[in-house]
């Protein structure tokens, strides 16, 4: 499985307006809900968990990646986008950097040993500084799900 | 305070030290029996030859009355589980010494959960956070990163020259969410209103967002040149580089690193998008000369050896490098760079153990409040707003806060600002307040009644 197949061209923001760690989580997440991929309902509940997982530790991981990520009963199947910032949004990251780009997650509570491994998988492929490199320059979304659907998610 | 402290190494034993000037009760565990019996002779502690992880051991210790339990030995296993059984037998709060690595993968588990353990560091990278302030901001003469890092403190001397000095506050009209905390004139301490005028000399302290002041900073004390990326050359890749030149890829740094092991170059080269890495001894005066290190703005030393650190540090001052910055292990060589370092051009020495005694202290305090950090212009505090407090539900300009008393940063939950008078405090939030002796006092009342 790579990233890329658990993405479309509409769970790809290239431009991210948000500068700021929460308002980044909630402009992915109702980006969903508006392309129809999280109900009206699962909203409040799902950006709920979300803030609970951030409360613990920011998931802004170092070297301009941030993974949020929640378990959720509110989801069938894996749920997932993507969204990339040239300008760089304050995530209080481990290495207090801007953050780039980030993969926000919303995982069937059920499936959680088996995402965790995709999640730690997405980590592994961004950590590469020429893959962050070519996110960077990608001109829209598709070129940016090209380059994620090169190597594969999980190791 | 009870406070246990298990691992007598560089860090265990500097905490000790520090902790048993004042008045705790402390109790040390170490494994190993020489180390055990040379630390009793020097700490006034007791000091128990044992193993952090037996409940035997623990339980000798005082573990079940323990108010801080600190796990600082080096290795990530042991204090896992040494705070894990401290916590069942009811000590209050745990703290977790771990490689950074394990730190990096934090993000993926939720180990403080699952150990039972408040609050997880590792000194790699407190260090490294602590040598990239000097490189952020050199003329600062001190920079603190307050409520989870989300806001800043620094503090700068205003210059002659600078578009500050002699205007207002008012006048100067700092972007919001960014605030003069306090201002040192002699030995007068100023809390400011908007009318206050800056005069040269000024000892500034202000908070915000890192961004945010970094724009400001250049307004009050050296202007200009800020679009010109900071040449920086680490000599080291390891642990303590890595953390370093990750953070400073952010902040228009152009870093260049030494590392003399092709296996550690080639994982860095895969990991940094924008640092330049190079396969080279920087103990060679040769390869440091075809590098061209008189050109670099900062050369920070960053390897396990100090004699290595210290010595091309001076190598490099010798080649015109601007700054030199160096990583200082051993207690012993610490006080000597510190007293000489600037004689030798050696800016700064960062020791980890005390990069971590910094950070740990804010924990060594009663639950209602602790002093953040001391500074010669006041103290800044952090409470809690309790249920009861006739501030809950008010917004900032409501409240009738004491007089010499500076709110900058309202942490509520994940979120932390630099108070604009609109926001609402709730129960439950937190505070940061510069303040100065009674009215200390007053603040600490306002919160909790």
């Amino acid at each position: 499985m790579t990233l890329a197949s658990l993405l479309s061209p509409n769970r790809v923001i290239a431009d991210m307006k948000a500068v700021e760690h929460w308002p980044a989580i909630v402009e992915m997440v109702d980006h969903l809900v508006e392309h129809g991929y999280l109900t009206e309902e699962a909203r409040d509940p799902i950006l709920e968990s979300l803030r609970l997982r951030e409360d613990q530790r920011s998931t802004g991981i170092g070297s301009g990646i941030a993974i949020p990520h929640a378990f959720s009963d509110k989801v069938s199947e894996v749920t997932t986008i993507f969204g990339r910032s040239r300008e760089g949004i304050e995530f209080c990251a481990l290495d207090s950097a801007p953050v780039n780009f980030v993969v926000l997650f919303i995982v069937p509570q059920a499936q959680y040993a088996l995402h965790l491994k995709t999640l730690a998988a997405i980590a592994k492929i961004l950590n590469s500084g020429e893959i962050r490199k070519h996110l960077t320059d990608a001109e829209n979304a598709d070129e940016i799900l090209g380059i994620l659907s090169k190597r594969p998610a999980r190791a | 305070m009870n406070i246990i402290i298990v691992g007598a190494g560089e860090i265990g034993r500097h905490l000790a030290l520090s902790l048993s000037r004042e008045a705790h009760s402390i109790v040390v565990i170490e494994a190993e029996e020489k180390v055990a019996g040379e630390m009793s002779s020097k700490v006034d502690a007791r000091v128990l030859n044992g193993d952090g992880g037996s409940i035997n051991t623990l339980l000798d210790a005082g573990a079940p009355e323990c108010d801080l339990f600190l796990a600082l030995t080096s290795d990530n296993n042991s204090n896992l589980v040494a705070c894990s059984i401290a916590k069942g037998l009811g000590a209050k709060k745990t703290i977790c010494r771990v490689h950074p690595g394990l730190q990096r993968e934090e993000w993926l588990f939720d180990l403080r959960s699952n150990f039972n353990i408040d609050y997880i560091f590792s000194s790699e990278r407190l260090a490294a956070v602590e040598l990239s302030k000097f490189v952020r901001s050199p003329d600062s003469i001190a920079v603190e990163e307050i409520a989870r890092g989300h806001i800043e403190l620094q503090q700068i001397e205003v210059l002659h020259r600078s578009e500050a000095a002699g205007k207002t506050l008012r006048d100067l009209k700092f972007p919001p969410r960014v605030r003069i905390g306090s201002i040192l004139r002699g030995n007068e301490q100023i809390v400011p209103t908007a009318d206050e005028v800056l005069e040269p000399g000024d000892l500034v302290t202000m908070f915000g967002d890192p961004k945010r002041i970094q724009a400001e900073l250049g307004r009050l004390g050296k202007p200009g040149g800020k679009d010109d990326p900071v040449r920086v050359v680490i000599f080291g890749g390891g642990e303590y580089g890595f953390s370093l030149a990750q953070t400073l890829e952010a902040w228009n740094c152009r870093v260049r690193i030494f590392e003399s092991d092709p296996a550690i170059c080639e994982d860095l080269t895969d990991r940094l998008a924008n640092a330049t890495i190079l396969n080279a001894d920087a103990t060679s005066l040769e390869e440091l000369k075809e590098e061209n290190i008189g050109d670099t703005d900062f050369f920070i030393a960053a390897t396990q050896s100090d004699e290595d650190n210290v010595m091309t540090c001076l190598q490099a001052h010798t080649l015109g490098a601007k700054h030199c910055l160096t990583l200082i292990h051993r207690a012993d060589y610490a006080e000597a760079i510190t007293r000489y370092g600037d004689r030798m051009g050696i800016m700064a020495a960062v020791s980890p153990r005390e990069s971590a005694r910094q950070d740990l202290m804010r924990f060594v305090t009663s639950d209602r409040y602790h002093v953040v950090k001391q500074l010669q212009s006041g103290e800044l505090i952090e409470s809690s707003v309790s249920e009861s407090s006739s501030v809950v539900g008010k917004t900032v300009r409501d409240v009738e806060w004491p007089r010499g008393c500076v709110l900058v940063a309202h942490l509520h939950g994940v979120r932390a600002q630099v108070p604009s008078p609109d926001d609402v405090i709730e129960a439950g939030d937190h505070l940061y307040a510069m303040t100065t002796g009674k009215v200390k006092k007053q603040f600490l009342k306002l919160l909790t009644k």
